[in-house]
Order: structure tokens, then sequence, then C-alpha cells
């Protein structure tokens, strides 16, 4: 025997050509085990962020995590969210340098130290 | 309510600045799912982290 082929290369070529509805059921419970690792959480995310990209991607990630989220596209839509249902989110994502109210003014007006839009 | 701003910029000014405008942490882009767990569970109350079977 040639010493190129490991016991368990051998054994996953054998599944492979013999069982392969059994091998696809191994990498999908595999799969579905590195899911369940992902940490899930019960929460309402307000996503303030201008770029397309960078929005996706977040939205991407909260997906993954269970979380729910709404999105605004500048510092004053946000702050207009948060007025709507103020208690609501659970945490807030905010990019810096956005444009219309930036996220600094942005931050100062949900902590009610800035003027009013 | 708690905010975690999102920057480009990995400097410290930028972070001061952001904690000073009323952030209460900020993380680097481009966002990684560490990174977001690791705020989620830092500022989420307890009750939020739903136990995966």
């Amino acid at each position: 025997m040639g010493g190129d082929h490991s016991p368990d290369m051998l054994m996953e070529k054998v599944v492979d050509l013999l069982m392969p509805e059994q091998r696809g059921d191994e990498e999908q419970a595999a799969k579905d085990e590195a899911l369940e690792e992902t940490p899930q959480f019960d929460a309402h995310i307000l996503i303030v962020e201008d770029n397309q990209t960078n929005r996706l991607m977040i939205e991407t990630i909260l997906e993954e995590l269970g979380c729910s989220f709404d999105t605004a596209f500048d510092g004053r839509e946000g702050v207009a969210r948060l007025e709507d249902k103020k208690a609501a989110y659970d945490l807030i994502f905010m990019d810096c340098m956005m444009p219309v109210m930036d996220e600094y003014e942005a931050m100062r007006h949900i902590r009610g130290n800035g003027a009013r839009v | 309510m708690k905010i975690v701003a999102l920057t480009a910029n990995a400097m410290p000014e930028d972070k001061a600045k952001c904690i000073e405008a009323g952030a209460n942490d900020y993380m680097a882009k481009p966002m990684r799912i560490g990174a977001v767990v690791e705020m989620l569970e830092k500022y989420l109350p307890e009750t939020k982290a739903v136990k995966v079977a």
C-alpha cells in the first residue's frame, strides 16, 4: 500500500463511492452543527449606516445571529426612527461619517444635548 | 440606549471622539461576526441571549 493515502482518506473514498447519500448527510450534519454554535440573540437593533455594502454586511451578520433590525440611512433618519418608538431598540449600531447629520450630531441629539432636527 | 459607533478608522482619537459624542463603544469596519457577538454579549441584558439547543 502506498504511503499517500491514510486509512481515513480511503474510508472517505469508499463511503463516497458506495454511499454518497450518507456522506451528504454527514456534511449537512456538520453544517447544522456549525450553525448551532452561532449564538442567537432575541434583540431588536437599529442600524444607522449610509453605505449600502456595509449595511448589507451588518444586516447579514445580525440575521445570522437571530436579531431583528430596522435600518436608517443617515443620522436624521436614525433619530426619527428612535423618536417613533423610543424604547423598542436594544442597541444602536451607528456609522461614523454619515451625510445629512453626522453620527456625532446624531448621538448628541439622542443623548438630549443637541438641537432638534 | 446603548450606542455602538462603527468606524473605518481604528485610531484611538476616533474612538475617543465617538465616546465623547455619546457612544458606549465602537467597532472597526469591516464588521466581523465575532465583533458583533462581543458587542451583543456586552450590551444586551442576559435575557436577550437565546440558548440554542
